[in-house]
């Protein structure tokens, strides 16, 4: 169980935080005193850092530097600010990748778990494998794995079944899953979203796995 | 400057005065029988006279062109020296005094204004930062919460939020284009980028209207700023989605003609009158009908044109009434780069 500090001042983006990386498995701890981040995270030692920069007292980029003397741990901004200047002295003053807000929880699980699995997978060999029931996803190598047989997917086809393995059988809207799949160079439409899915499925049924992705009409996709 | 000319504008009374004096001294010799002077004495005063005039007119000349030279180095410095100390002649002194109290005046205005709009300025940079916090929780909450909420709700709550979001990089744009010097990177880049990060957000609206979205052409590469140029392209897709009927179709083409690379964006909605045709552009205006009841604020287009103009693009809008409208955001090949040399 990885464990996640949380550095947001914003009380309710903190909470849905919490909540959100605990139901995904991780370890999370809140900052309450801003003038003693420090101290904190040395007693929760986590193995990455929110940090907003916008803080009380002082900001992000002070703490980031003050971690940087103790450790290598990645660091994830996470702020409102969005000039160009912000993001380059965040990354230069030693943070491992930067967010805007708003952003959405499922890219910013995702950029946690790639981070996490730079940062530490040449010791877990778990953080590239996600698993649902006896389905098992590798994500570095982008196949599903059932029992002996493997199946490789395509870079849209993984990023859907992974998010519907995140999410543990719970309903996926249709949005969500586009909006997941949008990124900087390709962008997909409904019709690109159906035919990834039904390839997935066919795939899944090659993987001796049966029909395991449920459509629920007008609302989404649920593994089952 | 002084010159001749308008030195004797300046003293056109003394001279005149000079000229009545000498008429004067001429008549009263002439009707004075008893007056009388040898031929050479009349020639030697006259000379005489003229040789002083003369000399009189170079050294009041000069002596004026320096004080208006003086005076002139004075305004032009913003020093407060004390006029009193500079200046001779009294009427210089009091002018010089005046021109220093306006002066004095107009620098205290001047960094009272600029103070103020230096702490708007800040403001409204705070509470940018400060606005997109709640924003990001809602956002947040209504993620974390989407499976136990109905439908419509969440539809309606993300358009809301969308229009807050809209709104609030709309004021983000429009302060950072009144300093565009400042943040401007222009690189080469792929308009099927642009197309994509234009289109990101927008992705749920195509749902929501259940549009059907093409996206036709190859990739051009092309010279621009990507932040600003994707932004100019995210409200023209934003116009095409909210002028869109239920269920209509927008057009998303790239051309190249000659040496231009053209994004159009088109959509099936109800067009744009021709009489509004000339004005779309202008700041504050909307349309003469209001369409679907859709609020326009009549500043979107504005403020695209607006930062078309400062990369050197160009923004053009073509319609039929009833029918189509189209936006072309066009770069012309050359033109961005010697724009950026300008800047």
């Amino acid at each position: 169980m990885y464990r996640i500090l949380i550095v947001e001042d914003d009380f309710t983006i903190s909470r849905i935080l919490e909540e959100h990386l605990l139901k995904w498995g991780y370890e999370t701890a809140s900052v309450e005193d801003f003038s003693e981040v420090l101290s904190v995270y040395t007693k929760f030692e986590p193995q990455l850092v929110l940090l907003d920069i916008n803080l009380p007292y002082y900001d992000g980029f002070y703490w980031c530097a003050k971690i940087r003397e103790l450790s290598d741990v990645p660091i994830l901004f996470l702020s409102s600010r969005d000039s160009d200047g912000d993001k380059i002295r965040a990354i230069t003053q030693g943070g491992d990748d930067y967010m805007e807000k708003p952003f959405s929880l499922d890219l910013l699980t995702a950029k946690i778990s790639a981070i996490l699995r730079r940062a530490y997978s040449s010791s877990d060999r778990t953080l590239n494998i996600l698993q649902y029931g006896e389905l098992i996803l590798n994500l570095e190598k982008m196949q599903v794995i059932c029992g002996d047989i493997s199946v490789e997917l395509t870079r849209n086809e993984g990023r859907i079944l992974s998010l519907l393995m995140k999410h543990q059988g719970d309903t996926v809207s249709r949005g969500r899953l586009m909006q997941y799949l949008w990124d900087d160079e390709s962008f997909v439409d409904e019709n690109t979203l159906t035919v990834n899915v039904n390839r997935l499925r066919k795939k899944l049924s090659e993987a001796g796995l049966g029909d395991r992705i449920k459509t629920l009409k007008g609302e989404g996709y649920r593994l089952l | 400057m002084m010159n001749v000319m308008n030195y004797f504008k300046e003293r056109f009374l003394c001279y005149l005065f000079l000229l009545f004096a000498l008429l004067f001294a001429y008549f009263v010799y002439r009707f004075d029988k008893r007056f009388f002077m040898t031929e050479s004495n009349a020639a030697y005063v006259l000379a005489g006279w003229f040789l002083i005039l003369t000399l009189f007119f170079i050294v009041d000349f000069i002596m004026m062109r320096r004080r208006e030279e003086k005076f002139r180095y004075y305004c032009s410095q913003t020093s407060d020296a004390d006029p009193e100390e500079i200046f001779f002649f009294p009427e210089d002194r009091n002018k010089a005094e005046l021109v220093r109290a306006s002066a004095l005046e107009y620098a205290r205005y001047r960094a009272e204004a600029e103070a103020t709009a230096a702490e708007e300025t800040e403001f409204i940079t705070r509470w940018l930062h400060d606005v997109k916090v709640p924003i990001a929780a809602a956002r947040l909450i209504l993620e974390s919460h989407e499976n136990r909420l109905p439908g419509d709700f969440l539809k309606n709550m993300d358009r809301e939020l969308f229009a807050v979001e809209e709104s609030v990089m709309r004021v983000f744009y429009e302060m950072k284009s009144n300093r565009f010097s400042e943040d401007y990177k222009i690189v080469q880049t792929g308009t099927k980028k642009l197309i994509a990060i234009a289109l990101k957000t927008y992705s749920s609206f195509f749902r929501y209207k259940q549009l059907t979205l093409s996206v036709e052409g190859d990739d051009y590469q092309i010279l621009t700023d990507e932040k600003w140029s994707s932004y100019v392209l995210s409200q023209l897709i934003s116009n095409a989605v909210k002028y869109s009927h239920q269920g209509g179709e927008v057009t998303i083409k790239t051309e190249k003609k000659g040496g231009d690379v053209r994004i159009s964006v088109k959509n099936k909605g109800k067009g744009i009158a021709e009489e509004d045709l000339g004005q779309i552009f202008k700041k504050g205006y909307t349309s003469s009908e209001a369409r679907n009841g859709a609020k326009a604020t009549g500043y979107g287009l504005y403020l695209s044109a607006k930062l078309c103009g400062l990369l050197g693009h160009s923004l053009q809008a073509e319609s039929k009434y009833g029918e189509y409208a189209v936006f072309h955001l066009i770069f012309p090949e050359k033109k961005t780069l010697l724009n950026m040399t300008k800047l």
